[in-house]
């Protein structure tokens, strides 16, 4: 709003002989016009989303009366969702649209911004520490609006564990496609143990801003300020920017992070697993989730709990955590209507590990994970027919990167 | 180690022979894959063992006695199944508990009850949403198997003479105690006063062979780290090796357990017998310090500071603290 003033105010120092700013004449121009399409796609847009929120309504209430009658005859609840397409309400549709529409003019402005930042990214180069905290508002701002259960349409390819491995990420979208052709959504643990968790996330997010809906992101046991200042992720902020603020800026974001996707209504997509306090979908929508990932509690076990093979639910022998077994997954799914659970936390020399009789998958995108294990990395592809096909893929190449992976070199040890 | 057959083409080799003394050092690229573990784990008999195991190997024959030293996972791990070392807890173990026994009941004193009816009260809406199931403690426990996760192992390297175990020495404690044996040949770990020669190990000899394998490691699912692995450096006056389990439970507890075996080939020669005999020397450095003795004694208790055993070592070095040591030599003739 400032520059807006202060633009009427030395308006009229163009018409000075030596003013500089006679030459950004049409860079004013351009920014005026910026400036008056904005404030009245803003007016427009507060309109509409009211417009838009009473059609959503009556759209609902449509297709909650269809689906009881349907359901009576047919008890088989996926094929209604495929029988009744969300939006069915022409007047509805078309504020949708238009709503789109607007959205899409008003992230033009910033998007080119954007568009600088994901190339600097791209090439493993860190942005100003300005252009971070810019970058984090933007994110938080979408975010925030985000669901706990966000739920994604397929095609999907599904990722698991990155860990700061930059040059891996980048031969990931190799092997998966690029980010807007392909959609994705990230299983959490961007962070720490990697050499560029940094580049790793702050591209991940600036994705996230650039193509909201086509790259998902959800939280990660990692993504909590008293992990990152263990394992890596704070020292490396630390050290690159030479303050903690970038840190700061990251960990914020890190709070808003959903917890959980949902594909298609039948896969539910978690970092952890289960936990023993959720037995259903909406109690997952019901955690306030904007916040440090607590020690306890539904939120920490979505999180940080495993899978194992015992019955029901167990304890870790670490004294804190849950574990929990074929039955307590089957029945949640059952409970749930889910065909499959997909996770990611726990490394797997072969990328992917079915459990529970193909209820429960684990997926693990960090080959050559910490640049010893060696171990090959995988993406789960689920297309429109809900059918898995994971895509396996060996680390990035010693070309590919800048700095060689270690080696041992003769020393004197004692 | 026949399981290990296809692991080990995707494997470095190394090996050099000097004075009587064979030395091969297999050092795998990755860490082992589902069919091993399975293996593994019907080997040790356990369902738990690490997630990063190595199909490594370090092996040193003397020739003439048959005498063998062999460093890998799988023996490491057999002996911290025979070790019943008493169960870690976490940092917020004690917290993570009550707030269970809150949330689901389980174990029913009277005051922990009272207590629950006290915060019932305070958060009734929360509360009355969640799930009434009550889950057990100690039924829980009973499917986690309570087991230590910490893979702590007394293991220092298997001894055979002509392919029979002569058992670990009496210096670890946890160790197959050698006078139980029954075999047929002298060749034993005995105590000495004997320390390893500094002079010999300082000393800058071309490197013949060098090798450093990681045998297992744990990241303890966040919650610190647990490794274990082998240095090998082999001159023309010595070779001497380093076994390092490594063990750092984030705001609980330390753990060290260094074995350094060193051999003077020298030593043979310079002897007046005409047998080609060889004297190996034991080092055995234990060291256990909790957080709060940490703290007590000074030291740093910044868990970035103990990340890998690398960097640890060298902090406790400066720093100081309490270890044991032992010392064993074995004389072959």
């Amino acid at each position: 709003m400032s520059k807006r003033f202060s633009l009427w105010g030395n308006f009229w120092r163009i018409f000075e002989p030596n003013s500089s700013l006679k030459n950004n004449l049409l860079d004013y121009v351009i920014r005026a016009s910026k400036d008056v399409v904005s404030s009245v796609s803003l007016v427009l847009l507060v309109f509409l989303r009211g417009a838009l929120f009473c059609a959503q309504e009556e759209t609902r209430f449509v297709r909650v009366a269809e689906t009881r009658k349907t359901n009576a005859n047919n008890r088989d609840l996926n094929s209604i969702s495929s029988r009744f397409p969300v939006e069915t309400n022409p007047l509805s549709l078309s504020l949708f649209s238009t709503y789109c529409y607007i959205i899409r003019i008003l992230r033009m402005a910033s998007s080119s911004e954007v568009d600088a930042w994901i190339a600097t990214l791209r090439k493993c180069e860190i942005i100003d520490e300005n252009s971070v905290k810019k970058l984090c508002q933007m994110a938080v701002e979408i975010l925030v609006e985000e669901s706990n259960v966000q739920n994604i349409s397929s095609p999907v390819t599904i990722c698991g564990d990155i860990h700061g491995q930059f040059y891996d990420l980048k031969e990931l979208f190799s092997v998966g496609g690029e980010c807007p052709d392909t959609n994705y959504l990230f299983m959490g643990d961007f962070v720490d143990r990697g050499f560029y968790s940094v580049e790793t996330f702050l591209l991940l997010l600036a994705l996230k801003v650039r193509y909201p809906d086509r790259m998902f992101l959800i939280r990660g046991n990692h993504e909590c300020r008293q992990i990152t200042q263990v394992y890596g992720f704070y020292d490396e902020c630390l050290r690159k920017y030479g303050s903690v603020n970038v840190w700061r800026y990251c960990t914020d974001v890190f709070d808003y992070l959903s917890l959980s996707a949902m594909i298609d209504g039948r896969a539910l997509c978690v970092h952890g697993g289960l936990s023993p306090n959720i037995t259903t979908i909406d109690e997952i929508r019901a955690i306030d989730r904007k916040r440090e990932v607590p020690h306890e509690g539904p939120m920490c076990d979505l999180l940080w709990s495993d899978p194992e093979d015992i019955k029901g639910w167990g304890l870790s022998p670490r004294g804190a955590g849950y574990l929990f077994g074929d039955d307590a997954c089957k029945s949640f799914n059952e409970k749930n209507a889910l065909k499959l659970i997909c996770r990611a936390h726990q490394l797997v020399m072969e990328g992917y590990k079915w459990m529970f009789d193909k209820e429960l998958v684990t997926v693990w995108s960090a080959p050559n994970y910490c640049y010893r294990c060696g171990n090959v990395a995988s993406l789960l592809e689920l297309d429109e027919h809900f059918t898995p096909r994971f895509k396996v893929f060996e680390a990035a190449p010693d070309s590919n990167r800048a700095a060689p992976g270690k080696r041992t070199v003769p020393d004197y040890f004692l | 180690m026949s399981e290990c057959a296809d692991a080990l083409q995707k494997s470095n080799k190394k090996s050099v022979s000097i004075s009587g003394w064979h030395v091969h050092s297999t050092k795998s690229n990755s860490i082992m894959g589902q069919r091993e573990i399975t293996s593994v784990e019907e080997t040790v008999r356990t369902k738990h063992v690490p997630e990063m195991m190595f199909n490594s190997e370090l092996r040193l024959k003397h020739a003439q006695s048959e005498v063998e030293f062999t460093f890998n996972a799988t023996e490491a791990l057999k002996e911290w199944m025979l070790a019943k070392n008493e169960v870690i807890k976490v940092k917020n173990s004690e917290r993570w508990m009550q707030l269970h026994l809150e949330r689901y009941g389980g174990k029913k004193t009277e005051e922990e009850e009272n207590k629950r009816e006290e915060g019932k009260e305070k958060n009734e809406e929360t509360q009355s949403e969640r799930t009434t199931t009550v889950l057990d403690i100690d039924e829980l426990a009973k499917e986690g198997s309570s087991y230590d996760w910490t893979f702590t192992t007394p293991y220092r390297g298997t001894t055979t003479v002509r392919g029979e175990d002569i058992g670990g020495g009496e210096g670890g404690g946890e160790g197959v105690n050698s006078s139980e044996l029954n075999s047929n040949t002298n060749i034993r770990w005995k105590p000495t006063e004997e320390h390893l020669d500094m002079a010999l190990l300082t000393r800058r000899d071309p490197i013949e062979l060098f090798d450093e394998i990681s045998l297992y490691e744990s990241e303890l699912d966040d919650h610190g780290v647990s490794s274990l692995s082998v240095k090998i450096r082999v001159t023309e006056s010595c070779w001497f090796l380093l076994l390092r389990f490594w063990l750092c439970v984030d705001g609980v507890l330390i753990r060290s357990r260094e074995t350094r075996l060193c051999c003077d080939l020298r030593r043979r020669r310079d002897a007046t017998t005409a047998k080609a005999g060889a004297v190996v020397l034991r080092e055995t450095r234990l060291r256990e310090e909790t957080w709060s003795q940490l703290k007590d004694r000074g030291a740093s208790t910044d868990a970035k500071q103990y990340k890998d055993a690398e960097a640890a070592a060298s902090v406790l070095l400066a720093g100081g603290g309490p270890v044991r040591v032992v010392n064993e030599k074995l004389e072959i003739y």
